[in-house]
This record gives structure tokens, C-alpha cells and sequence, in this order.
């Protein structure tokens, strides 16, 4: 039941229209999906050479001989 | 990459921490311009420092000089560019845990590798083309994507539809008859929403599938099937807490392929400035996995001629990462960033119970130092 009502929630939340001069703050780079790229492929190298998990960043990433 | 077009430019001048935002820009993309080529261009060089080890010896040291580039071509055109030579030496093991270095055979590689991608910018739609390339002694990958956004009327939802390809070369250093191909095919679906003025979040499903030759040549008796299908489903949420003036990452993918591997990463981070010069970011990852269903404990198999490993990479595991960056903004256009993490990987950390009894508790730490610039 609590799972349900946060679940809507979420969604009503999705469906309130943010306006262009309310985005502020999600215009921070600290609210970015990828504030640093290096460390974004720093972190893909390292775990996908020691996990057996990878991708979701993107496609056409490319591979390399780690795993 | 996020589709979130708002005003943003005179929050640098404005705020009492404008100094920190316009500094933190020369190390970050401008997601907030997005359905515009990024403003300047910004260059980061940085140097990482890696080490891992188990409780017997230091197993596989690499480092490696980094670049990234962001920059506008026109009014339409942006630019992102990355590279890496990355200088590899150790001992990896040849089956669980017995390493390949303690016999006298250590392991030494250079791999270098680069990414770009060329991103056209429309009214509400960005064409995005990809290409990368990753060089070893005994490896060779390239990758191709192509992916399109589209970003709805009122600016809060984008939608990303992505395909990719990728086609690989496998040798290995010590059998020159090894000569082997491996290709993939890639797709990608997502969805960003504006949630709030504080709440944005991003999912992304990504599913590939590839064939050839998987095996790992330089572990002993590893055969692996020619094919490999992989669904990872990404989910990020980013939130904004306006008292504090920090940011909050969560991050979760789930994983499932046709090896039978399923797999769960958890993550988070925390962005905090301190004053006008300093952010501080600690960051917080778990990551649990079930085994491949050829994986086995037992080395050397129970029978040849069958699908076989005994790679821990492949066992049932759990993993946490901790870690802290400090960035030092010098001035408006330019950050020193500095950045520790230590890594753990333990059977008994396998969420839902004990994982490969095979395998021993493994840890690595890394470092990177970074300086970015932003030219006007």
C-alpha cells in the first residue's frame, strides 16, 4: 500500500509541468547525469574488468580485451 | 547526456556562489543547454593511478593519462572527444585465484583508446553519431552509435532511441595462433522526466547481443559459449536540496544476460560545496551478482568438453566502492580535482547469501588527479 502511494505519487509528481524559469537548480551541473566524463569511463573500465555486468550508459561505447 | 534547456547562464554571476558554479562548469558538461552546442569549449587532462590486490600479493597496476574535450562547431555542431593510453603490469589469475605472475609469467600491456562523438543540434531534436576505438597487444575493439532525443514542447521529458555496433579482434600475446572475432549489436531506449524544480530522473534500457569468441585465452581450461545477450536497465535520479545547496545521485541497474548472470549496482553520491572554492563529493557503490551458469568453484572441471570457467569475475559476488573527490575551483574557468576510491569484492557480500566459495575477498584503490579548463 505505501509502495502504491509513492508510486503515485512519483507519477503525479512526473505530471506536473515544470516551468523554464523554475529550472534553477536542475540546470546545476552538480545536477547533471554525467558531471565528469573521465571518471564516467574510468568507472566503466574498472567494473566491467573485474564484474560480469556492464552497459546502460549508451551504445557504440565499444569493448575492450579486460573481461 | 540530459536534455534540460533552462536559464542558467547568469546564475554564475548572480549567486553568492557563482565563483563555484562557473568554476564547476569547466569540468562538466552544460547539460543545461543541451538543445545547444556546448558554450566555449572545455578541455580536462587527468592522471589515474590504480592498484589491486588480495591478501596473498599486489595483483594488476595500471595508469593512465586522460583527456576529454567538449567544444561547439557553429551554432549546430558540438564535440566531445576522449582518450587514454593506459600502461598495465602485474599478475591476473589463470583460474580463481592462482595467479598467472606467480609462476614467473607476469602480464605487461598498453592499451591505448579514444571516443568522439559529433552531436547536431536541432530545435528540439539532437542527432548524436559515435565511434570508439580500444588498442591492446592482444585486443583490438571498435564500436559505432548512433542515437537521437527528441525533447517534448514543454521542455520536461526527453526521449532517447539509440543503435550501436561494435566488432573486436582477440589474440593473445604467448599463442600467436589464437586469432579470433567477436561482434555486437546494440539498442537503446530512454526516457528523462523533469519530476520537479528540485527532481529530475532518467531510465535507460540497453540491450545487446553478441557473437564469436567470448573465452578468455589466457585463463586455463575457460570456455565460454559464442554468443552473449545482455539487458541492462539503468535508472537515475538526481535531486536538488536547495537548504543545503547540494545535489543527490542515485543510480540503480539491473542486469540479467543469457549466461545466467543477474546482477544488481547501487550507487550513490553526494555533492556538497563548501564555500565559494571547494566541492566535496563522497560516493557510496554496491554491487551483488549471481555465477554464469558455466562458473564452477571446483578447478579443474568435473568433466572437458562442456562450457567451463573458473573466473571469479564470472562468480557469485558482492562488491563496495567508497570513495571522495575534493574539486578546488582556482577560478571561474578552472578546477583542480582530486579523487580517491577503494574497492572491495567478497563472496560473503553476495546479496541473498554466501557466493563463489572459490574466491578470495579481492580489493583495489585508485586515485585520479584532474585539471579542467573552460575557454570562453
Amino acid at each position: 500500500m505505501r509502495i502504491c502511494l509513492l508510486l503515485s505519487m512519483t507519477l503525479l509528481a512526473g505530471c506536473a509541468t515544470v516551468q523554464p524559469w523554475e529550472k534553477g537548480h536542475l540546470a546545476k551541473p552538480i545536477m547533471a547525469f554525467d558531471p565528469d566524463p573521465l571518471t564516467a569511463r574510468q568507472h566503466k573500465q574498472i567494473y566491467t574488468s573485474k564484474e560480469a555486468a556492464s552497459g546502460g550508459q549508451g551504445v557504440g561505447t565499444g569493448g575492450c580485451g579486460c573481461n | 547526456m540530459q536534455l534540460t534547456p533552462s536559464p542558467q547562464a547568469d546564475h554564475a554571476n548572480s549567486h553568492p556562489l557563482g565563483l563555484l558554479a562557473a568554476a564547476a562548469m569547466a569540468l562538466m558538461p552544460a547539460t543545461a543547454q543541451a538543445v545547444a552546442p556546448p558554450d566555449g569549449t572545455s578541455v580536462t587532462v587527468s592522471y589515474l593511478s590504480y592498484q589491486d590486490y588480495d591478501a596473498q600479493r599486489d595483483r594488476m597496476q595500471v595508469h593512465a593519462p586522460q583527456l576529454h574535450l567538449r567544444t561547439a562547431l557553429g551554432e549546430r555542431f558540438g564535440l566531445e572527444m576522449a582518450a587514454t593510453v593506459e600502461t598495465m603490469s602485474g599478475a591476473s589469475p589463470e583460474f580463481h585465484n592462482a595467479l598467472s605472475g606467480a609462476s614467473g609469467k607476469g602480464i605487461a600491456d598498453r592499451r591505448r583508446a579514444a571516443d568522439a562523438k559529433l552531436s547536431h543540434y536541432f530545435d528540439r531534436v539532437v542527432l548524436g553519431l559515435g565511434l570508439a576505438y580500444s588498442d591492446e597487444d592482444d585486443y583490438r575493439s571498435r564500436g559505432a552509435g548512433l542515437d537521437v532525443q527528441w525533447l517534448s514542447e514543454d521542455q520536461n521529458t526527453t526521449l532517447v532511441a539509440g543503435l550501436g555496433s561494435s566488432s573486436d579482434h582477440i589474440s593473445a600475446t604467448d599463442r600467436p595462433l589464437i586469432q579470433q572475432r567477436r561482434h555486437g549489436k546494440e539498442a537503446m531506449l530512454g526516457l528523462t522526466q523533469v519530476l520537479s524544480p528540485v527532481a529530475i530522473v532518467q531510465s535507460n534500457l540497453t540491450y545487446s547481443r553478441g557473437h564469436g569468441y567470448f573465452s578468455d585465452s589466457y585463463k586455463a581450461l575457460d570456455r565460454r559459449p559464442d554468443s552473449r545477450h545482455q539487458l541492462a536497465w539503468l535508472t537515475r535520479y538526481r535531486h536538488y536540496l536547495p537548504a543545503l545547496q547540494a545535489a543527490v545521485h542515485l543510480d540503480y541497474r539491473y542486469y540479467r544476460d543469457s549466461w545466467g548472470v543477474r546482477a544488481h549496482s547501487l550507487e550513490t553520491s553526494w555533492y556538497q560545496p563548501v564555500g565559494e572554492r571547494w566541492l566535496l563529493q563522497p560516493s557510496l557503490r554496491y554491487h551483488s551478482q549471481g555465477a554464469a551458469r558455466f562458473y564452477s568453484d571446483r578447478f579443474p572441471p568435473a568433466r572437458f568438453n562442456t562450457l567451463y570457467s573458473a573466473d571469479s569475475r564470472l562468480g557469485a559476488l558482492g562488491a563496495v566502492t567508497v570513495g571522495l573527490k575534493a574539486s578546488w575551483h582556482y577560478s571561474a574557468q578552472t578546477t583542480v580535482a582530486l579523487q580517491a576510491e577503494h574497492y572491495q569484492q567478497r563472496a560473503s557480500w553476495h546479496a541473498g547469501g554466501q557466493g563463489s566459495t572459490a574466491m578470495m575477498p579481492f580489493k583495489a584503490n585508485w586515485l585520479s588527479l584532474g585539471l579542467g579548463h573552460r575557454f570562453e
